[in-house]
């Protein structure tokens, strides 16, 4: 699988290798647990454009999470460990870095936004200060003069993400700020090493419907700008519609379908895509046969017990009795473009 | 305007006038603490010897103010190296888990299993009875209670996003430990290090009292309690005076505790 999709993604003509700021291959990271190793994520490709923004979508437990703490070098080990795979952010292989030059690495070129910004941010501490603390973390000894540089830009950094007052703001406490500004207070803070990729985790899911679409404008302003590539993690497929380039499909630990966001939306060919879009409210109308939300019966499987064929074949509707889905593991195909890829045995009978 | 709280004003002056004791004690008394006049042993409270004198008609008051500068010494000086060394222990115990974690609180389990009084004891019949000595006795006493108060909090912080994102920005360890999550804890541990403070100084009198603290002929609240035991039935001061004292310090730096907290907690500071 690895040969092929390599290949795929070499001779992708719009994809010119300087292009490419993120880049991961068969990433395999497993956690340690008492009931045996648990793999949470398997084998997963993808690769990430400047100033694209990759959507990642899957339900808990999928290893959208994992997939991007392993990015950011922050799996707790032990218990977990990346096993295996390449993760190159600008040519460099974050995995094959030791841990002083992965430090200089990180930070600078890929950066964070947590779900919840009422906890992401130290409450001890002034929220200039907070920003300037990852302006400063690369300079060995920083000097007044960079200490005064550093709060400068944290202001600066402040005002581009539109808090209103910066100066001001700059001085207060987090709990002085609102669950939106808070959040905006994060985005300068990620922002502030000019990082090649940003990785969004849920960035709205503590926030309410208005402030959600804020922080998402703000969000692609400031791509616009830096032309930094996103990588946003969601449960979120509304968001995920207006937001996002292209989407990647998680479940149990793996890749499922990728492809532009219009080809994965309007065109699954996963079953596991469809159903995920079946229980998404639409617009349609009241009668409409699309309206209804049907669930995707059973429950994930448990990870340290994972059926040897396709992980979705036992809530699969589509399987039928086949015997292939539960022996074979499917592996990710064009379906039928290299743009749209899915991991089913029968993508050809997939219909939404 | 914040309103004054009662608890911190009674108790932060009270520590402040048994600071202003130690230091100046002079002020306080022209009286030497260790003349001895045995002609006069337990003479009766008099204009010169406001509490009277004891069975070596040494003046007891004299001695009282004396004795502050010893409890509060040994008391302050005894809680604050428990804190330096506690807390860094648990908190180190807390942000690294595994083994780390495992061996810090096993050690302070096991510690926590011995009296506090009893090891102090032992310390101090082994090693003789110096300041230090003392000191170092109640310091062993008190780091696991540092520790495994520190421990808690750490173990909860170092999960905050805030935590991670200075690991991605590059940021190590001990920056992490001093600049994100000390700085979450201070508050609680100033107000346990004063709740200590009032343990410290009654594990201090409990040595003096029984004879392990600093020997004579240095004026120490608990040895003065322990000679007035003699005369209980026949001069009831000499021995009430120190006990009393004992009372004070500790009241002193529990209602300063219990001020504190109110004040530094966010949720009761205005209320």
């Amino acid at each position: 699988m690895t040969d092929v999709t390599e290949s795929e993604i070499q001779e992708r003509p719009q994809t010119p290798a300087s292009d490419g700021c993120l880049s991961v291959r068969n990433l395999t990271t497993v956690f340690t647990t008492k009931r045996g190793t648990v793999a949470a994520v398997t084998d997963v490709n993808f690769d990430l454009r400047a100033g694209e923004t990759l959507g990642i979508v899957g339900e808990s437990g999928s290893g959208k999470s994992v997939t991007a703490m392993s990015i950011l070098g922050l799996i707790p080990r032990p218990p977990g460990k990346v096993v295996s795979g390449e993760i190159r952010v600008d040519g460099k292989n974050l995995l094959a870095l030791d841990r002083r030059s992965l430090r200089a690495a990180s930070g600078s070129d890929v950066a964070m936004i947590f779900q919840d910004p009422m906890t992401s941010l130290n409450p001890v501490h002034r929220i200039g200060a907070q920003i300037a603390e990852g302006i400063l973390a690369h300079q060995r000894r920083p000097s007044k003069a960079d200490k005064e540089a550093a709060r400068r830009r944290a202001v600066e950094l402040l005002a581009a993400v539109g808090v209103p007052a910066p100066e001001r703001r700059a001085r207060q406490y987090p709990h002085e700020l609102s669950g939106g500004m808070r959040q905006r207070v994060m985005i300068a803070m990620a922002m502030s090493c000019d990082p090649k990729v940003l990785i969004a985790d849920e960035p709205t899911t503590a926030l309410d419907a208005t402030i959600q679409a804020q922080i998402m404008r703000l969000l692609r302003e400031v791509q616009r700008r830096t032309n930094v590539g996103i990588m946003l993690i969601t449960h979120d497929i509304g968001l995920v519609a207006q937001n996002v380039d292209r989407v990647m499909v998680m479940y149990a630990g793996r890749v499922v379908e990728m492809g532009t966001v219009e080809e994965v939306l309007g065109n699954p060919k996963h079953p596991y895509t469809v159903g995920l879009l079946r229980c998404t409210p639409s617009r349609l109308p009241a009668d409409s046969v699309r309206r209804r939300l049907t669930p995707i019966h059973g429950l994930p499987p448990n990870p340290t017990d994972l059926p040897p064929g396709c992980s979705f074949a036992p809530r699969c509707e589509l399987r039928g009795d086949r015997e292939r889905c539960l022996l074979e593991q499917p592996e990710l195909r064009p379906a039928p473009t290299d743009d749209h890829r899915s991991a089913c045995h029968f993508l050809e009978e997939v219909t939404p | 305007m914040r309103r004054l709280n009662p608890l911190l004003v009674i108790g932060g002056l009270i520590i402040a006038f048994l600071v202003l004791v130690a230091l100046f004690p002079t002020l306080f008394t022209s009286q030497d603490p260790a003349r001895q006049d045995v002609a006069a042993q337990l003479e009766p409270p008099s204009a010169e010897h406001w509490l009277g004198r004891d069975q070596f008609g040494r003046d007891i008051y004299a001695r009282l103010i004396y004795g502050t500068q010893v409890s509060m010494v040994i008391g302050v000086s005894s809680v604050l190296l428990g804190m330096a060394v506690g807390v860094p222990i648990g908190m180190i115990a807390g942000y690294f888990r595994g083994k780390t974690e495992r061996v810090i609180m096993w050690i302070v389990d096991v510690k926590m299993a011995f009296p506090g009084l009893v090891l102090a004891l032992l310390f101090v019949a082994l090693f003789g009875q110096s300041t230090w000595n003392i000191t170092l006795a109640i310091v062993i006493g008190i780091i696991p209670v540092f520790a495994r108060l520190a421990h808690g909090p750490a173990l909860a912080f170092r999960e905050r996003e805030f935590v991670k994102s200075s690991i991605v920005f590059g940021a190590r360890a001990p920056w992490i430990l001093y600049k994100h999550i000390w700085p979450n804890l201070r508050s609680e541990m100033v107000v346990i290090a004063s709740m200590t403070a009032a343990v410290t100084i009654r594990i201090e009198a409990g040595l003096s009292f029984l004879g392990l603290g600093l020997p004579p002929p240095t004026a120490t609240w608990g040895g003065m309690l322990r000679d007035g035991t003699t005369y209980l039935q026949t001069d009831p001061l000499f021995s009430l005076v120190p006990g009393l004292a004992i009372f004070v310090a500790a009241l002193g730096f529990n209602l300063l505790g219990d001020g504190l907290r109110d004040a530094l907690d966010p949720r009761t500071a205005n209320s």
